[in-house]
């Protein structure tokens, strides 16, 4: 069971939040423009670190407002939470997880 | 008995409490006496899923590489019929008639065997 801080409610246990993956992968500026390989790319295409990764939560059963966490995927130990608004911090370990 | 994955990516190698709590209630109420089981092995690992919940058995773009993965919602029962269109695919260079939809170039085409709140399996 992770113990997640909410950025607007505080720390809560996992079991009321939902998750969205890999954050920080945005909409493509002109979706018509992409080829197949470039859609399927951008709709399917992960990272899928061990180690640090930017990811999304959702707190369902709380504010419902989703926000980004920076966890370690092997160890599972949350590194840190912000905001959807916030850039996302430099934990000044750049070869983990997180893609540009 | 056999419980449910994760949510999130990870590498752990242990299931949430939550989940092996959900596990074990569906158990007991099934079956009471399994209260008073004896545990005897448990295994916590890591399951490869796809993004619609089925495999991937299929020829890749680098020549003679062949992907037979993505079992994790549940792979084992179907392991004899991939085996067998997984030899045909080396064997041939192409993919069976049975395993050509669990290609991986459904990911660009759109094709996709089951999405997850379709598949007729547990997650």
């Amino acid at each position: 069971m992770i113990l997640i801080e909410c950025p607007n409610c505080g720390p809560r246990d996992e079991t009321e939040y939902a998750y969205g993956g890999e954050a920080h992968v945005p909409y493509p500026a002109d979706p018509a423009a992409l080829s197949d390989e470039e859609w399927g790319r951008y709709l399917f295409y992960r990272q899928n670190p061990k180690g640090l990764f930017a990811e999304r939560w959702v707190h369902s059963a709380g504010c419902r407002k989703w926000f980004n966490v920076i966890r370690d995927t092997a160890s599972y130990r949350i590194e840190t939470v912000y905001r959807l608004t916030d850039p996302r911090p430099d934990l000044t370990r750049p070869d983990h997880g997180v893609n540009s | 008995m056999g419980a449910g994955i994760d949510s999130y990516n990870g590498y752990g190698q242990r299931g949430g409490f939550h989940v092996i709590e959900h596990q074990m209630a569906a158990a007991v109420e099934l079956f009471p006496i399994f209260a008073r089981a004896h545990l005897l092995r448990t295994w916590g690992g890591i399951v490869d899923v796809t993004l619609d919940a089925s495999p991937i058995v299929s020829p890749t773009p680098v020549d003679n590489l062949f992907v037979n993965c993505g079992w994790g919602t549940g792979g084992f029962k179907g392991t004899p019929g991939a085996g067998w269109t997984f030899a045909h695919t080396i064997a041939t260079g192409a993919a069976h008639a049975l395993n050509a939809p669990f290609a991986l170039d459904r990911f660009v085409s759109g094709a996709l065997i089951d999405e997850h709140g379709a598949a007729g399996v547990a997650h």
